[in-house]
């Protein structure tokens, strides 16, 4: 992208045209004496105060003439043209940012921090910004532009009203919803040609639903008297997700530093499931086990896990962030703080990522062999046995495997090998 | 964690349905996304939202787009800044009027006085388009975009995305043009802006000046003619007393000022300095040497006219050249031959011109070479790229008028360099997005 623009510069072998013979544009704020015999004097141009304007010269009369001695020998003409419409919207930092009409407002906002825009108006809008700023203001309008690549459809075709293959934005809103969309856009990274998908699209949905119905799901397990005290959660596999979404968070904040929107919301989705589809399963018996310290531990943990989740969220699906946030907490998750890592960190008090994984690897071998098997999930294990080199690690999980499993004995055996191997033993066939 | 609720309020079955509308009031009351002013340059994080042409329909890739820029706005929000997200609409200029010419069956014409009374065709009828005045025709333009303005706010909100929308702006609104008229006043009160009478990319269908960032070119179906040019030293030693060149623009032959050939090209040595006549038209002209002739290019001897392309205009301006300009704003060839078509044969030839489209000229000119032997073979069949207006459908053509112009080629910070993640990185790879810097400026001198 960066070369486009170089050799743009490079390239110029001229001025920058800015006189358009047109009519709905900018006028150019100058008028023309003629002389005695009705001849514009165009060296001697009169221009306006600044204080007068806008002016239209072509229906108003510069200061010293009134509008009837327009066109007349010895009166003035006005210059008919207008300004290039990039000779307006090269300024666009200058007009948001209230340039000489509030210079408190600009002074805080400029220069810019961001000037996002697609590719194919570089030699145009981001070129002719940054020239009207070097003359105005000695210095650039933004600290960075932020450059999106196209959109192509299906066929990887560029989507444009001459190929006549554009499709019209709310159809897809209104089918997929707001945030299907928007899960679909940020999936494309800066600077990359991203296919009209639908297929995304309906990945986007899926995930929109599947954040109300895990969300509600966490709250009714924990309960709304469960304490979000970081210092309640004692358990090794609560502490290790925690010690996880750390880690994602801080991924995350570092990819949007980047302007990687696509990488912080590739992480949080990646947890997001395995966090419905492991963690909660492997928690949701302890944790409705109140009373007990495991119990209040599972729950604290939930809650600040799904706290962490709709913020990480909230930047990419606002709507259902939003409302799953109302659920349980005042005022809005986009007025919320974005989530710290190292306030997770404090909360797994040096929990190890490495107890989710290898716990959650158990639990899968176990599903995989019910699946095998043919039986229901709910379908009760004789016996498991798990042998590795770090198969301490799920040893610490024992009650929550045995439970979500529906294991009644598990053993662990340490061994040389640093591959988890994990031997299911299902009853024999009843009948 | 101070802010939850007393008791959890979890929907029965929560459900997308709705969500949109909800939350757009949502938040536009509680003012969720306004931004704070009372922070310092350093607790804010400002955003140059790119105003969308407002005049047709928005597009799935704006929505792809302006996405992205919106999580980067709630990401920041979230991080305690004060973000300062405006949004714009882009209304002025020709998408506009072209949209409000279609929409309402009318047409500007400046010669017409304004009619206070005037309401726009009941039934407009495009290919009749009605005549009116051009502060009918912005009042138009103003009443469209406001209504254009609508459609595309409505889909901004249903998109969600965090806009302060108490700080909008239209390109065409008074403060826009304001600051349009005062940063010009000021470019043209230090020489940065200037007014001239120079050659033109001309559009002759939209009959406005077009900048070197709005071509294009088209591969375009065209014939290189291959003419007869006379000596006039009287030396017959190369071919016949003639100098042959080839052309596909023929009908520009009464705007020839000068031949020209690469200064090493032996050929043609001999005759640097010297004139030759024009066929049909008999005008003397120069024989001139410019490194930019290209001799492996036809003959290696082209002919220089007012004008072809922008490489005449080099040309023109360099070697100081006569000025013989034949096609005018409409596209078409003048009444008037140019001076130095002075004589009675060459008038008359130019009387078959006039008046005549470009495409038409060009089969007379070629009709009269027949006739008067001066064409040589039959013309080659080319394609070639031809220089457009991007948004226009016929050639550009370069004309002589009164413009302003920016000097840019001069003056532009050739090292400031905005930063954006290099295309066609794979995916995964980290990308620097470093912050801008200025090195120095470009000191050649403006030639336009």
């Amino acid at each position: 992208m960066r070369p486009r623009y170089e050799n743009w510069v490079e390239g110029l072998n001229g001025d920058w045209l800015i006189s358009r013979q047109r009519f709905f544009g900018v006028p150019f704020p100058v008028w023309y004496p003629l002389d005695a015999d009705g001849n514009p004097r165009y060296g001697t141009p009169i221009v306006p105060d600044e204080a007068a304007l806008p002016v239209d010269p072509s229906s108003e009369a510069p200061a010293g003439y009134t509008e009837d001695r327009r066109g007349l020998p010895g009166g003035f003409i006005g210059d008919p043209d207008v300004m290039d419409t990039w000779a307006t919207s090269s300024l666009t930092p200058q007009i948001a940012g209230g340039w000489e009409r509030d210079d408190d407002l600009f002074q805080r906002v400029f220069p810019m921090d961001v000037r996002p825009q697609g590719q194919d108006i570089i030699r145009t809008w981001l070129f002719s910004t940054v020239v009207r700023s070097h003359f105005e203001h000695g210095g650039l309008p933004w600290h960075r532009a932020t450059i999106s690549g196209f959109i192509l459809d299906p066929d990887r075709k560029k989507m444009s009203k001459s190929r006549g293959n554009v499709v019209t934005p709310i159809d897809l809103l209104e089918k997929y919803s707001s945030d299907a969309i928007r899960y679909w856009a940020a999936s494309g990274r800066l600077g990359t040609d991203t296919a009209l998908d639908e297929g995304q699209m309906k990945v986007g949905r899926r995930l929109s639903i599947k954040i109300l119905n895990a969300s509600k799901f966490a709250l009714s397990v924990a309960g709304d008297e469960a304490s979000e005290d970081p210092r309640t959660v004692t358990e090794p596999l609560d502490r290790a997700m925690l010690a996880a979404l750390a880690d994602v968070v801080e991924e995350a904040t570092t990819a949007f530093d980047d302007f990687d929107h696509t990488r912080a919301l590739e992480r949080a989705e990646r947890f997001f499931w395995e966090f419905c589809d492991d963690y909660l399963e492997l928690v949701k018996a302890r944790a409705y086990d109140t009373g007990s310290e495991g119990s209040a531990s599972a729950r604290a943990a939930l809650l600040i896990a799904l706290s962490t989740l709709n913020r990480l969220f909230a930047p990419f699906l606002p709507f259902v962030a939003d409302e799953v946030w109302s659920w349980w907490r005042e005022g809005s998750v986009h007025g919320a703080s974005w989530p710290e890592a190292t306030e997770l960190r404090t909360a797994a008090q040096g929990g190890d990522p490495g107890v989710l994984a290898a716990t959650s690897e158990v639990l899968r071998a176990i599903r995989k062999a019910k699946s095998e098997a043919k039986l229901s999930m709910r379908a009760d294990v004789e016996h498991v046995v798990a042998r590795g080199k770090n198969v301490e690690s799920a040893r610490v999980a024992r009650g929550d495997i045995a439970a979500a499993g529906r294991a009644s004995t598990l053993d662990f055996e340490i061994t040389g090998d640093s591959e988890l191997r994990v031997e299911v033993t299902l009853p024999e066939a009843a009948g | 964690m101070t802010n939850r609720s007393r008791s959890f309020r979890v929907p029965d079955k929560p459900s997308l349905d709705g969500i949109e509308a909800k939350w757009v009031d949502v938040w536009d009351e509680s003012g969720v996304y306004h931004f704070d002013r009372t922070k310092s340059r350093d607790e804010i994080f400002s955003i140059d939202t790119p105003p969308p042409t407002v005049s047709g329909t928005l597009h799935i890739g704006h929505v792809f787009s302006y996405t992205h820029t919106d999580t980067v706005a709630r990401f920041q929000r979230m991080r305690g800044k004060s973000v300062f997200y405006p949004m714009g609409w882009d209304d002025n200029g020709l998408p506009t009027e072209r949209r409000v010419q279609n929409y309402y069956g009318v047409r500007c014409d400046p010669s017409i006085a304004y009619d206070p009374d005037f309401s726009p065709p009941a039934k407009p009828d495009p290919k009749k388009p009605l005549s009116i005045s051009r502060g009918n025709f912005i009042e138009l333009c103003d009443r469209l975009t406001v209504e254009d303005e609508k459609v595309f706010e409505h889909i901004w909100r249903r998109l969600g995305l965090s806009v302060d929308w108490r700080y909008t702006y239209a390109t065409i609104d008074d403060d826009s043009r304001r600051v349009a008229q005062r940063a010009f006043l000021r470019n043209l009160a230090r020489g940065e802006a200037y007014m001239s009478e120079a050659p033109t990319l001309w559009d002759v269908t939209f009959r406005t000046a077009v900048a070197q960032a709005e071509l294009e070119d088209r591969e375009r179906p065209g014939a290189y003619h291959r003419i007869a040019f006379h000596r006039t030293d009287g030396d017959s030693g190369t071919g016949g007393g003639t100098v042959q060149i080839e052309t596909s623009r023929p009908e520009l032959l009464p705007a020839c000022v000068a031949l020209v050939a690469h200064p090493d090209d032996e050929r043609y040595a001999g005759l640097f300095g010297r004139t030759v006549r024009t066929p049909v038209f008999g005008v003397e002209v120069p024989v001139k040497a410019h490194h930019m002739a290209d001799p492996e290019k036809g003959t290696g001897i082209a002919m220089i006219c007012t004008f072809g392309d922008v490489t005449d205009v080099t040309w023109w301006r360099e070697l100081q050249l006569e000025t013989r300009p034949v096609v005018g704003w409409d596209g078409r060839v003048v009444t008037e031959p140019p001076q130095g078509v002075d004589s009675e044969e060459g008038r008359a030839a130019y009387g078959r011109l006039a008046g005549a489209t470009v495409h038409t000229a060009r089969e007379r000119m070629v009709e009269m070479l027949r006739e008067s032997g001066e064409l040589l073979g039959e013309p080659m069949p080319i394609t070639h790229p031809v220089k457009f207006y991007e948004k226009g459908d016929k050639p550009l053509e370069i004309v002589t008028t009164r413009q302003c112009t920016s000097a840019t080629a001069a003056a532009t910070p050739v090292s400031a360099t905005p930063c954006w993640p290099e295309a066609g990185s794979s995916p995964g790879t980290p990308r620097t997005c470093g912050p801008v810097t200025r090195t120095g400026s470009r000191g050649s001198t403006a030639t336009g």
